[in-house]
Parts: structure tokens; sequence; C-alpha cells
């Protein structure tokens, strides 16, 4: 590589390799052959197959995703609709406090978040499964849909929706007819995060969800307190393909066109 | 774009100027006007963006706002187009009251100076989209955006998105879509700012054709003084949120209201003076920096006394070498700079005094006998019936 000095390199290679050995020993060890985890055995795709014969794994993975369409879905529309009167509205009172309110979620320990939610659902009496991990990982994911989308508005030409309503459309239309396709590859990536958000979550699953409504980490992070096996290896390089997938999805929707 | 228009020619011997046409309803004062604003003022926070503006704009008129950027002409004009509200006085149209009209139901277009198409639409999706809006059959939406697109010579586009247009083709598409409805009012905001010179230029009588063929009342907003007085009807001078002076190109031109207008308005040079007496028709000044008593054509609101300008457009400046006649008006100087631009040939006078005129010359012929240097001791001289006497 051209204009890399040696010190360049070895810093290259050693930060990559802290951040990515682990990984690679898990993706290795998950096609080993042999039954002990820190013995290599040979090349295999037992686990694989085995995998997809353990029904608590399966259903737990079926959770995860309903779980992540599902809160996605909601995150996405409250963000979006959060980032719009954020944006758009020119002031109101406490607009400053809204905008910092809605970020602190943000930068919220988990474990607050998810004790807080916990006691709310027992206050208010709601049976704890999907749709308690549904509504906690709602919470917390529109403040990211809301600062992906909000970025994209401020950097928004308003004078697209002032010829929208010029050229005679209500400001519901100016929005769906111009504002929202044009911010489409925003709100895709909000979808996206908030999708992945809800697949990695352990900590507010953990404190929310009830029987019946084990996700794929909780299940997982259950399994390995009892020690660690090659099909854990497997689903985890499973989840980690599919978020790798993800955040190359969020990165082609997000990237800015050529010409804007 | 080649389109039927009446003759331009002016008929009757005009006052003041150039006459464009036959067009001047602000002369009637039967005429009702189209638009009006009735004591407009609008702030934003502290700065008074429109201060107090009484106008009023008539049917077909190409009307043109011109003032420095931050004047407050932009912001007059989106309170037609509903983008702004008035804090005080109330904007009507055809005697409509606009007040709490949003800016999707008023009969106005406008032109963005960004153009503003929608990047997403094709050039006949970004013109039909107005029309759909209104809810009229597929049928007429598509024969009216080929008929506008056809005048505006962008039909072989329609299929394109505005990305892959040049700047000239998106102002025709903005314009395209503009019209389309047919509005009463056509607002524009700097709608030339973004070609470069020469497009400018042909745009601009292209415009004017247009307007003309159409009917419809233009309503336009530029910092550019040649745009505003090669195309407007009328143009309203603003300055700080007020209007300083409203007329004519020529008028505004050849009389203007202060020295700021005068100023703002092609070149000119001022000799400050006090009036001494009448003089025939006129008066006479004494000017300290012309370094002689000037003769002046008549001028209202002067008497003996009277602190006055003496604005001369360089154009009106006759420069000869010195010893030679000059018509009136003599003064002596050497010529500090020369700007030889082709069609002119501008010169920079230092009087004695330290002033530094600027006269103009058209080069009518190719070669001079006796040609003007740097450093000539020249003379230069006015007619009295030039020079405009200002006393604000």
């Amino acid at each position: 590589m051209k204009g890399l000095s040696r010190i360049d390199l070895a810093a290259l290679t050693f930060g990559f390799a802290f951040l990515y050995l682990p990984i690679l020993i898990l993706v290795v060890y998950s096609f080993n052959a042999s039954k002990l985890v820190t013995v290599w055995g040979g090349f295999s795709t037992e686990w694989y197959a085995a995998l997809f014969r353990n029904k608590a794994l399966m259903d737990a993975a079926g959770v995860t995703f309903r779980v992540g369409i599902v809160s996605a879905t909601i995150a996405t529309i409250l963000g979006t609709m959060a980032a719009v009167a954020l944006v758009r509205v020119p002031r109101f009172t406490g607009k400053g406090l809204f905008t910092g309110l809605l970020y602190a979620p943000i930068v919220m320990p988990e474990v607050i978040t998810g004790l807080s939610l916990l006691l709310l659902f027992v206050a208010i009496d709601l049976d704890r499964g999907f749709w308690s991990v549904t509504i906690a990982h709602v919470t917390f994911a529109m403040c990211y849909v809301a600062v992906v989308v909000r970025s994209r508005l401020s950097t928004f030409d308003r004078s697209l929706e002032e010829a929208a309503a010029d050229l005679g459309a209500t400001p519901l239309r100016a929005f769906f007819s111009v504002t929202l396709p044009l911010i489409a590859p925003a709100v895709a990536a909000g979808w996206l995060l908030a999708f992945t958000l809800s697949i990695d979550d352990l900590v507010l699953a953990s404190f929310t969800s009830g029987p019946g409504a084990t996700t794929l980490p909780m299940r997982i992070y259950g399994q390995v307190r009892l020690g660690v096996t090659p099909e854990i290896n497997a689903i985890s390089t499973l989840m980690i393909g599919a978020v790798a997938l993800v955040v190359i999805a969020v990165s082609l929707a997000t990237r800015p066109r050529a010409a804007r | 774009m080649i389109l039927d228009s009446p003759s331009r020619s002016s008929r009757s011997a005009p006052a003041i100027g150039a006459v464009r046409r036959d067009f001047a309803p602000w002369k009637d004062p039967g005429a009702v006007p189209l638009i009006r604003y009735e004591g407009v003022r609008k702030r934003f926070g502290a700065t008074a963006a429109v201060d107090g503006v009484d106008l009023s704009v008539f049917e077909r008129e190409f009307f043109c706002l011109l003032g420095p950027s931050g004047c407050g002409k932009t912001t007059l004009m989106r309170m037609l187009g509903g983008f702004e509200t008035p804090d005080e006085g109330r904007v009507t149209l055809a005697g409509r009251d606009l007040s709490g009209v949003p800016p999707h139901l008023r009969p106005v277009n406008m032109m963005f100076q960004s153009y503003a198409l929608f990047p997403h639409m094709t050039v006949a999706g970004n013109v039909a989209f107005g029309l759909k809006q209104d809810g009229l059959p597929r049928t007429e939406i598509a024969a009216r955006v080929d008929a506008v697109l056809d005048t505006v010579q962008m039909r072989g586009l329609a299929d394109r998105k505005p990305d892959a247009l040049s700047g000239g083709q998106k102002q025709r598409v903005a314009l395209a879509r503009a019209l389309v409805k047919r509005p009463k009012v056509l607002l524009l905001d700097e709608p030339l700012g973004a070609l470069d010179k020469r497009l400018r230029e042909e745009t601009q009588y292209e415009l004017m054709d247009l307007q003309v063929a159409l009917g419809i009342t233009f309503l336009m907003v530029t910092h550019d003084q040649d745009e505003a007085m090669t195309m407007a009807d009328r143009i309203a001078i603003m300055d700080e949120g007020r209007i300083v002076q409203v007329g004519t190109p020529a008028e505004i031109y050849e009389a203007p209201a202060d020295r700021g207008v005068a100023a703002f308005l092609g070149d000119v040079t001022i000799f400050e003076g006090v009036v001494q007496g009448r003089d025939g028709e006129g008066w006479t000044v004494a000017s300290e920096p012309a370094g002689c008593v000037l003769r002046v054509g008549e001028a209202a609101g002067v008497a003996p006394g009277t602190a006055v300008g003496v604005a001369i457009r360089p154009e009106k400046l006759r420069i000869v070498a010195e010893g030679d006649p000059a018509p009136a008006n003599v003064m002596d100087g050497e010529v500090w700079d020369i700007g030889y631009l082709g069609d002119w040939t501008i010169y920079r006078v230092k009087l004695a005094s330290g002033l530094i005129v600027r006269v103009s010359q058209a080069n009518a012929a190719r070669f001079v006998e006796r040609p003007v240097g740097w450093e000539d001791r020249v003379r230069i001289g006015f007619d009295p019936a030039s020079a405009v006497v200002l006393t604000a």
C-alpha cells in the first residue's frame, strides 16, 4: 500500500486485530468439528445443522425477529414525526428542551431505562411478554431514528416544500409527495438502525421480557452460563452476518448522492 | 421562445427617456390595481424587514422590486405567495384580502431562486404536479404539460430528471411549472441569478416576450439593476424595508428621488453645492468640488441658499482637450484612469478639488485623430438640462 509507513501499518494491523480477532475466533470455531470449544478438530458445518434442530434457540430467534420488525417500524414512524416537528415547527416554547429530552435516552444507561420501564409495566399492570419488550425497544430506538432523520431534514431544501404548497398541495400532501420520498433513505436507515439495535439488545429485554418472549441474546446469554457450545458460536456467527448486512445497507442508504 | 407579441414601438412622444409601449395604467386615476400592499410591516427579531410599504401593481404589469440584499424585497414578494405573514397592514389581490389564506389556496405561483425542482420527478412530473393537485383529468394534464413545455422549448427533455439538466434548462422547467396553472400573478425570485451572462441576456428578452404574450402580471425580485431596467415596466427601489421610489426605468434613471437612488442605479457623479440664483429657465449652483458655478435646469423645491447635489451621469458629460470649447459648465482636470470597454471608454478625470468624475464616451468611430491619454489635461462639461438637482 502506497503512503503507509511501517509504523502506520503496524498500528493498523494491531488496531484491527484488537477489534476483530475475538470475532474471527468465534467464527472459526463455529466450523469446528470437535465438541470441545477450545480444541480444533477439523472443519465441519455440523453445528449449523444442530442449531436448526434446537427448538429453544430457533424460537428465541423467531421472537427476536418479530420484536425487531414491529419495534423498528413503530420507532421509525414516531422518530420521523419527532424529527419533523423539531426541524419544521419554527419556534415553540421549550423546543430546546424537547430536543434535549429526545436525545437523553441515547446517553441514559440501559440498566436505568430497563429498570424504569419494568417499574412502569408493573405499575400499569401490563403483562410482560412480546409487547413489553417491543415497547421498550421502541422507546430507545426512536431516538436514534429521530437523530438520523433530523440530520437529513436539516439539510433539506425548504423551498421544495414551499414550491409544493405554491403549486396547490396541502401541507399533508406536500409531505407525502415531496418531503417523504426525498428523506426516504434516512427513514430507511433509521428503520435498519432500530432493527439492529433491537436484535442486539440484552439489557432492556432482560428487564421487560416475560415467559414465552425470550429473545435470542437472552437465550444465548443463558446458555453460555452453562458453558459455551459450538452451537452458540454458530448462531452468533449468523447474527454477526445479519448485523453486518444491515450496517452495509444503512451506509449505502445514507451515502450522499453525487448530485443533490 | 418565439411568440407573437404586440409591437413595442412607441408612438406618443415621450416626456422622459425611452418608452417601451403604450401601457401605463398607473397614470390612469380610474384604474384598479390588481395587487395592493397597504401599510405592510414585518419584523424579524429586532430588524424591520418591511417597514411600512404601500404599493399598487396593475394587471399585466411587469413589476420589479429592486434593492440591495437584505432590503426586504424578497419578504415583500413572499407575502403575496403566502410564505410570510405581515405583522401589520394587509395584502390584497383583485380586491380580496389575502390575510389567513394559506399558500396552496392562493391564485399566484412562484418561480423560486433555487428553482426548487422536485429531484425525484421527471421534467413532465414536475410540471404536472400543480395540475394534479387540482384533480384535473389525466388527458387535460398531459395536454397542458405538453403545451407549456413547448412554450419553453423543453418538450424533448420531458422524461429527464432535474439532475440531468443544465442551469438554463432547469430555469425553463421552473418557469413552465409556475406558468402551467395560469396564475393571476407570477412571482419571480431572482429568476436569472443562476445563469451565466450571455444566457441571462437572452432569457431576459424571452421572459419579456412571454409576459406580453401570456398577459400575466409578473412581480420580480432582483438585485441586478440592469435586469430590472431591461425587463420591468415599473421598478420599486427598496432600501431598509422601505420603498424609496417607484417609477418606470427611465424615470428612475433620469429623475432619481434622492442621492441614494441616483448612486444605486447606474453611475453618477454628484457635485455638492449651494443654489445661488435664477439663470433664465434654471438655476445657478456654486459648487466647491466642481470649482465653478454650475448652470442647471429647472428644479422643484429649491431657492437661493438651498444645499443641493448636482447629479450627472457619465454618458452626459463631454470630454475635450484643454483649450477646446466645451458646451457649458466647464471644469478642467487631468485624466486619472482610462477603462476601454470596446463599445464605451470610461475616463476618470481628477478635478483641481480632488474630486474624481466619471465620464463615458461611446466609441462611435474606430479611430480618432487626437486620442485622450493618461495624465492629459482635459476639459469636461455638460448641458444644463442633463443634470439632476437633488435635495434629498
